[in-house]
């Protein structure tokens, strides 16, 4: 019979196979192709490789992270913040400061590809290196900033 | 650093301050392979195949939210109209399935679920029939169930047998609900032009169009809009206003295009659209209502509120449509007036009113919404409330919708309370003028002529 489309759906009937073959007439959809890439099926139409899913689709890898800390001023807060970084093996890309309407601001950015712990805990202790000091931190990925902000 | 500190900033601000946050990630799904003669073994089936897809919905979300930073408010589900779905049953009493409904999305950890449906457009099959039979009590007896009827469409006319009983099952509705002010009615949407991929409840349905699963994405941001105009004061042309709440609905839109991609990719499920709708919440600043006033109007209602409308949701369009792929779904300002809080104060002030929300619903999504009206209202008055709403979105080529609330025991100027995300609000005045003979008449207003159109 004719396999004339590939769903997202479909593809994942597949799951555990190395490679797989249809028809030359087949349609693959991008969101298939894309899971197909993700969890390492090869899809062949004709017996030809398809081609590269479309950038949209891609699994983003993305590990840059925006630290943002707004708090009153006082000695030690960025030695504070960056020793939770240093002991998770977090690197420090780029550091700026501003006072926002009388307030300390400080943005972080950093390299998380290496860290020791999942971005939920590193949140969690920086929040909490935050606390202990009086001043407010968050952690977000850089993407949503650029995606934001950026055409 | 790739971005700036002003940027990083002004979204911080926009999600501390202004209520920045996307509004919904809303999981479509569809039950055509659900149909069974033996309504338990359908449930079985809804059941499993609900629980099985929205399974890590709310986890992933969860996720989206902590790592970047922008709330996610609402998780939900929406589903193929029910009454294609259960037409093969043998019973005639739905109900049962919307307690399945009502399990899964509790199984899940959702608070609302859409689909307990039917399109009547232009005509009823068996299906419709107990649907629209089941909805009083399917309404009454679960909380989550979201419920909507379709009646009419501008390719078809309207429907005015199927809006007479609408307004007969309003009224039942609000009667087995009086203990909650008539809150079963705040589930029940009555469309005009109703569309298949909307995220936002109580109006959801997965279309028949649509994929087997898709993640729909529904943005917000009216105190983000509200704050931008404010900063530029009473000076600032008609071309700034425009201008800036384009630049705003982009960045806003942008956020639930990330949030879209990702959550789809984590889900594995299709990315379906965005709608870009400003939805308001009962939070004060999080309101369309105080837009409009920012815009120099003294109270919404008054005189110039229909024009500030139509540049506030032209404007979003423009501005969101440029930010994501694929738009959807209702794409418009909602005017809800128990879940914003200027409106709710507008009406209190005596600034607006039905009629005036009437004429709003001409440029904007959605329709009469969320609107507490005396519960002595006749189902007749309901009815013809619903035929002009429903004549609106016909000749216009839009999508409108009437959700209204007869309270029972209420009349007009009392409060009711539904809490939550359905707020609270005035009960509005009606106009007290018999139209039962017209709306009595039966058949299908004809389809629209749309080449001579003015």
């Amino acid at each position: 019979m004719l396999q004339s489309i590939v769903t997202l759906e479909a593809i994942k009937r597949y799951n555990g196979q190395k490679e797989i073959n249809f028809p030359s007439r087949t349609v693959v959809t991008a969101e298939a192709r894309s899971w197909a890439e993700r969890n390492g099926l090869t899809i062949k139409i004709g017996g030809k490789p398809i081609g590269p899913t479309p950038e949209y689709y891609r699994e983003s890898r993305d590990n840059r992270i925006v630290i943002s800390v707004i708090g009153e001023d006082r000695v030690g807060i960025i030695a504070r913040v960056s020793g939770v970084l240093a002991e998770h093996n977090v690197n420090i890309l780029d550091i700026t400061q501003t006072a926002l309407e009388g307030l300390f601001t400080m943005i972080m950015l950093v390299d998380a590809g290496k860290a020791s712990i999942s971005f939920e805990k590193l949140k969690e202790a920086l929040i909490k290196a935050g606390e202990e000091i009086g001043v407010r931190v968050d952690a977000q990925h850089e993407k949503v900033f650029r995606f934001m902000h950026r055409i | 650093m790739t971005v700036s500190i002003e940027e990083i900033l002004e979204t911080i601000q926009m999600v501390e301050s202004e209520n920045l946050d996307i509004r919904t990630i809303t999981m479509g799904i569809s039950l055509r392979d659900c149909a069974h003669s033996d309504i338990k073994k359908m449930g079985q089936k809804i059941y499993d195949k609900v629980t099985g897809y929205a399974r890590n919905l709310v986890r992933v979300a969860d996720e989206l939210e902590k790592e970047y930073g922008i709330p996610i408010i609402n998780k939900r589900i929406s589903l193929t109209p029910i009454s294609i779905v259960a037409e093969s049953c043998a019973q005639k009493d739905y109900t049962y399935i919307a307690t399945i409904m009502d399990k899964a999305a509790k199984e899940v950890g959702i608070d609302f679920i859409g689909g307990f449906s039917a399109l009547v457009h232009k005509g009823f099959t068996a299906g419709d029939i107990n649907l629209l039979n089941s909805l009083p009590e399917a309404l009454s007896s679960t909380k989550r169930v979201c419920a909507s009827v379709n009646v009419a469409a501008t390719r078809t006319g309207i429907n005015m047998d199927a809006v007479l009983a609408m307004g007969n099952i309003i009224k039942e509705t609000a009667e087995l609900t009086s203990d909650r002010d008539g809150i079963g009615c705040a589930k029940l949407v009555v469309f005009a032009n109703a569309v298949e991929d909307n995220p936002f409840m109580a109006g959801a349905f997965h279309g028949i169009g649509e994929p087997e699963c898709v993640v729909n994405i529904g943005i917000s941001g009216p105190g983000v809009v509200c704050t931008a105009l404010k900063k530029l004061g009473k000076n600032a042309d008609f071309g700034q206003l425009s201008e800036t709440i384009k630049k705003t609905a982009f960045k806003i839109t942008r956020a639930g295009e990330l949030i879209g991609r990702e959550a789809s990719r984590r889900l594995g499920v299709r990315f379906g659209i965005i709608d870009l709708s400003l939805a308001p919440t009962p939070a004060v600043g999080d309101s369309i209502a105080n837009i409009l006033e920012e815009m120099g109007l003294e109270k919404c209602g008054t005189h110039g509120t229909t024009a500030a409308l139509a540049l506030l949701n032209d404007a979003v369009k423009k501005g969101g449509a440029m930010a994501t792929s694929y738009v959807g779904g209702l794409s418009g300002a909602f005017i809800p007036v128990s879940e914003d809080a200027g409106m709710i104060s507008a009406v209190e002030a005596g600034a607006l009113d039905i009629n005036k929300l009437e004429a709003m619903t001409c440029v904007c999504s959605v329709g009469l919404d969320m609107i507490a009206i005396p519960g002595d209202t006749s189902a007749e008055t309901i009815s013809a409330i619903i035929a002009d709403e429903a004549a609106i979105g016909v000749i216009n080529n839009k999508t409108t919708a009437v959700r209204i609330i007869p309270a029972p025991g209420k009349k007009a100027g009392d409060w009711v309370e539904f809490g939550g995300l359905l707020g609270r609000g005035p009960v509005m005045d009606v106009n007290k003028f018999d139209c039962a003979v017209f709306v009595r008449r039966g058949g299908q207003i004809p389809a629209p002529i749309n080449s001579l159109n003015n």
